[in-house]
């Protein structure tokens, strides 16, 4: 089932080019759809104790130990929803009257992200995490907005394709020449035996590789004009899906594989991921444009995670609290929370800078009374994304916070100024746009119409639902 | 009493809130959100007489989540305290509620704004019945964003916006601080339920070191950061006057009787660990110092709001007295009762003044209020009888339980309150002058208000003047005061300092022309002591460093990025240029092709199909040939 859902959105980019054009988008829509559904049924015949699940696995290429094996466990459940889910709304995001090949793009974009997640041997993993790349490129050079993007598009591709390059050549490292297995989960329990023991220098390549994708700064540069050039839907893909295939790399390849490696840098890990979270909210501070601003957000967000990772490694067995637990279930959690709620706000602000035809922070006032609607759903997911309780974000933060300042409390503690400024960023973005005086010129924006409502519903819905029952979700990955 | 009947207390706000939220008839809405809270009000009562008589319950809810060995559970918590919290926030959000019906009548977003207040009681009813100290942080936010909501109401006003953020931000400043209490407690102790039969946080010792502080203290001084934030005391007392931007009936509830407590209330329900810690000093005096400079500004301010809105920080100070001066939270928690009463009867009065008076807010611009708005003025001076804790109101009852504690704790820190005191009682007898006495001096003519406003007004009134005197000894007994001797000086000096004050403002401001500059409002007092302006050359700067630092370090590695991008292509210009182009191209790969077809050519120039030159090379090569065999052989 895993293969027919990850190659479902395939199939749909093969018919599209096949197919005469205005039935692109619908064809891209159906793809996504039985994607999403086969999710939605796994997971509902999912057991939390269970294990590896929905496993398949066939030997492909036996002198080198490659097997094709994909399967669902407590890392991947949650976030392969939020990508099918993601990938569907991104693709009914987009207008009809594009042409197909952008349809084909973002299917097949949407082939190599389920892949990369239900992937569980190096080899293919590797393939899907490349496959997912290639589209975006082109859709940002081809489809994106302004002069910038073809700049954008390129630094985007050379930063994620340095990455790839240096985890490639850990991974040949790692697996010695085929002497290992390339199976992600024979290799974690070779390292839980302790017979897998790389050097520092793979570590430090299969993590630079993830970190760029993450990305944590310095290794940031490509994200915030990436995410300003794309379409809004593939900027919803690249912040919702994207950045975390490479938090999702760190469950799945550096806490099960390196973890003394892991023990030994922890503190440095964590270091990065503070100077990450502070450097993301005090540079959004100063963007004027709003998808920057919600770039730089997003930086600061997903290094949280980071933060979890690193507090992973200095867990000591036998405290007050679960450290390695809590921060898992964090980061997962976490993820979650911030692909809707960033994929949610990347959409919102599609819409109003295609309304408005400005997407300078400056350009508008008083939104309130002329969009009600939006500035209801704006609200919420500015409020969710700056951890309210009740909301996703929240309890994500809470166990991730929980879990580091268990083991670093200082780190942490300097940390919460992140969430102060994220509160000022995005407090900032509700008073310019939402409040005031309506201007003069251009201050008329329609508002939301009820099909915008309705593909924001499932967002705001599970936004709600993680918020208020975190447990439930948490249980995919409680074991 | 079952744990799902007092779940309903926070959830029925709450459903009405979700109900009222897509609503557009204001008076369906209004409807809606008072038959909510007035069944949570009769739900609290019927808690309140459980827990009046009975002891103290734990109820367990659901499990919020649970992570490895770690549970969070939330749970509520039915005593005295919180039973008597939840029953003044329902009865007084009841009065408030009736009043806005009249007061936002005229609004077109009046729904809005009851799902607004709905979301606030919900928020605060969760936050008073948590036996969970995540819950209560959780519902502190919450109540946080209605505060944040309900100030910035009336949006197209710039200056309400930004009052809403700035009161959100300065409290979420101290939130921090309960935030990392909380993780702290946490991460020591494993489990966030306050009571849990003995193995709750405030059952037992916190113990080790953090930071090389004992837990305890630690964790008391980071919940006290929350509630300052929360409960306006210096220095994050600057968010509250300015949150007088919404409509007054949020003022009244939100930003007098209820929100603004709840930092008084968690060191009350937390009172064992500032015990444990030995931080109840640091609480006394941070109080005492926050009325007194309160009590200050008071006497500068000329909006009327602002004026009551320093008054509410200033007798928070003194609610944070009573806490640390005594060895219960029964005395500051009595405190907050009757100002929750006395000051909501206040604000309501205000704004019944002010819609009397077309919107004015200038206590410069009014005068005469009594002979037009009898009603009003006969139930504000009531309101501000206790607020001046005139002889046997009930502001006088609570008040004196403070100096009483704080005149055996602390000597120096009771003659700042005695000081504050007369300061309260000048201020109030300058407001009362300015805007009863005298004729009137506006441009319009003043109205009284509609009954639905009044009569919530007369309400508050009577509790007021009587609660002190019917419920106070029984509500500090239950609250778990202990009775203690009332010394003759601190009784001399609660008169004093009321009807000294009182007087002292009455020779100052009777007969006085009004229009003339007032004495007493000194340019400090009226720039709020520079607080402001303080913190933008200080905090702001530093914010503003950080910020510009993040971008030169961004666009520092932005450039080096740059660089890097041109080195590599100026390298691969290099080698697409000089060594592909010269080097392999035109000397190597070219170069080697030229000399082959320059040979060729000279190659050609022999193939020129002329036998007779061709017979000739012949001849020549034969002879050539014979030579050298010839040159070999000898």
């Amino acid at each position: 089932m895993i293969t027919v859902l990850t190659f479902a959105p395939a199939l749909a980019a093969l018919l599209i080019l096949l197919l005469p054009s205005h039935w692109a988008r619908r064809v891209a829509v159906v793809g996504a759809m039985v994607s999403l559904v086969i999710t939605c049924c796994l997971l509902s015949q999912f057991d939390p104790r269970g294990g590896l699940q929905f496993a398949e696995k066939v030997a492909w290429m036996p002198s080198l130990k490659v097997d094709y094996h994909v399967g669902l466990d407590g890392a991947n459940a949650l976030v392969l929803l939020l990508a099918t889910l993601l990938s569907l709304l991104a693709i009914l995001a987009s207008p009809g009257s594009l042409p197909r090949g952008y349809f084909a793009l973002i299917s097949l974009q949407a082939c190599g992200m389920f892949g990369a997640f239900t992937a569980l041997n190096f080899f293919h993993w590797f393939l899907f995490w490349e496959l997912a790349l290639v589209p975006a490129f082109f859709l940002i050079k081809l489809f994106g907005q302004g002069e910038d993007r073809h700049r954008a598009a390129l630094s985007f591709f050379l930063f994620t394709v340095l990455g790839s390059v240096a985890m490639l050549l850990g991974f040949l490292f790692l697996s010695g020449g085929g002497r290992e297995s390339f199976d992600f989960i024979e290799l974690a329990a070779r390292a839980r035996s302790g017979a897998l023991d790389p050097g520092g220098w793979v570590f430090a390549a299969v993590l630079a590789g993830l970190l760029v994708k993450v990305p944590l700064a310095p290794l940031h540069l490509w994200q915030a004009p990436a995410y300003a050039a794309a379409p809004a839907p593939v900027a919803m893909l690249l912040t919702g899906v994207m950045s975390k295939m490479g938090v999702y790399g760190l469950l799945r390849l550096i806490i099960p594989l390196f973890p003394r490696q892991l023990a030994a840098h922890g503190e440095t890990l964590m270091v990065l991921a503070l100077l990450t979270i502070l450097w993301g909210a005090f540079v959004a501070l100063r963007q004027t444009q709003l998808r920057r601003l919600l770039a730089f957000s997003s930086l600061n967000h997903v290094a949280y995670c980071v933060l979890a990772v690193g507090a992973v490694g200095l867990a000591i067995p036998g405290g007050v609290v679960d450290v390695p637990r809590l921060a898992t279930q964090g980061v997962i959690l976490q993820m979650f929370a911030h692909g809707l709620t960033a994929a949610g706000l990347f959409y919102l602000t599609g819409l109003i800078e295609q309304r408005a035809g400005r997407s300078g922070l400056a350009d508008f006032g008083g939104l309130s009374a002329a969009a009600p609607r939006l500035a209801a759903m704006f609200y919420i997911l500015a409020f969710a994304s700056l951890g309210l309780p009740f909301l996703a974000g929240f309890a994500a933060e809470f166990l991730i916070f929980g879990g580091a300042f268990a083991v670093a409390p200082t780190l942490t503690a300097v940390a919460t100024i992140g969430l102060l400024a994220t509160a000022v960023v995005l407090l900032t973005v509700l008073q310019r746009l939402f409040t005031g005086p309506t201007p003069a010129q251009g201050g008329s924006l329609p508002d939301l119409t009820g099909e915008e409502v309705l593909l924001l519903a499932p967002v705001l819905a599970l936004v709600l639902w993680a918020g208020l029952a975190p447990g439930h979700w948490l249980a995919f990955s409680a074991h | 009493m079952s744990a799902s009947t007092l779940a309903l207390i926070p959830c029925l706000p709450l459903l009405a809130a979700l109900c009222t939220a897509g609503m557009r008839n204001g008076r369906r809405a209004a409807a809606v959100a008072i038959g909510a809270l007035a069944m949570s009000a009769l739900l609290a009562l019927w808690a309140l007489s459980q827990a009046w008589t009975g002891d103290a319950q734990v109820f367990p809810l659901a499990d919020w989540l649970s992570v490895g060995g770690t549970r969070i559970t939330f749970s509520l918590r039915l005593d005295a305290l919180s039973a008597l919290m939840a029953s003044m926030v329902t009865f007084v959000g009841l009065l408030i509620f009736i009043f806005s019906t009249g007061y936002m009548a005229h609004d077109p977003r009046c729904a809005r704004f009851f799902c607004y207040l709905s979301l606030f009681a919900a928020g605060m009813l969760g936050l008073v019945l948590s036996n969970n100290l995540l819950l209560l942080f959780m519902s502190w936010e919450i109540v946080g964003l209605a505060s944040y909501l309900l100030i910035g109401f009336w949006f197209h006003k710039p200056s309400a916006a930004a009052a809403g953020k700035k009161a959100f931000i300065v409290t979420r400043l101290g939130d921090l601080g309960l935030l990392l209490g909380l993780l702290v407690a946490f991460t020591q102790t494993g489990t966030l339920e306050l009571y849990a039969g003995g193995a709750g946080l405030l059952e037992k010792d916190p113990g080790t070191l953090v930071w090389g502080v004992g837990a305890a203290k630690l964790v008391s001084l980071l919940l006290f950061v929350g509630a300052a934030g929360k409960s306006g005391q210096v220095p994050l007392h600057v968010w509250l006057p300015d949150a007088m931007e919404g409509p007054t009936p949020v003022s009244a509830l939100i930003h007098a009787a209820t929100m603004v407590a709840a930092g008084v209330f968690l060191v009350a329900r937390t009172f064992p660990l500032f015990e444990a810690g030995g931080t109840l000093p640091l609480v006394a005096w941070t109080g005492g110092v926050t009325a007194l400079i309160a009590a200050l500004i008071a006497l500068g301010q000329f909006d009327i709001k602002r004026i009551l809105a320093y008054s509410t920080v200033s007798q928070l100070g003194l609610m944070m007295v009573g806490l640390g001066a005594a060895t219960t939270g029964a005395i500051g928690m009595y405190h907050l009762f009757t100002h929750a009463y006395f000051k909501a009867l206040l604000f309501l009065g205000a704004g019944s003044i002010s819609h009397g008076c077309h919107h004015e807010q200038d206590i410069r611009k009014m005068g005469g209020i009594a002979r037009a708005m009898p009603v009003t003025t006969a139930a504000y001076l009531c309101g501000a009888l206790a607020l001046v804790a005139f002889p046997y109101t009930s502001g006088y009852f609570s008040k004196d339980a403070v100096l009483v504690a704080v005149y055996g704790a602390d000597r120096p820190l009771f003659y700042l309150c005695a000081f504050s005191s007369l300061l309260t009682a000048l201020y109030v007898t300058r407001q009362c002058v300015y805007v009863f006495a005298g004729a009137h001096r506006g441009a319009h003519a003043p109205h009284e208000s509609p009954a639905v406003m009044t009569v919530p007004l007369v309400i508050l009134a009577v509790f007021a003047l009587g609660m002190g005197g019917l419920f106070g000894g029984a509500l500090q007994a239950k609250l778990g005061a202990i009775h203690a001797a009332h010394p003759f000086p601190v009784i001399a000096t609660s008169w004093a300092v009321a009807l000294g004050g009182m007087l002292l403002g009455w020779v100052i401001y009777s007969g006085r022309d009004l229009r003339a500059p007032d004495p007493l409002a000194l340019v400090p007092l009226q720039r709020k002591l520079w607080f402001d302006e303080l913190y933008a050359a200080t905090a702001g700067r530093l914010w503003s460093g950080l910020t510009a630092l993040a971008v030169l370090l961004q666009e520092m590695v932005a450039a080096l990025a740059e660089l890097v991008q041109e080195l590599a292509q100026a390298t691969g210009q290099f080698f697409s240029r000089s060594v592909d182009g010269r080097l392999i191209d035109q000397l190597a790969v070219d170069g080697l092709a030229r000399r082959f077809h320059e040979g060729g050519r000279a190659a050609v120039r022999f193939q020129s199909g002329f036998l007779p030159g061709y017979l000739r090379w012949v001849v020549l090569g034969t002879l050539l040939g014979g030579l050298f065999v010839h040159w070999l052989l000898t």
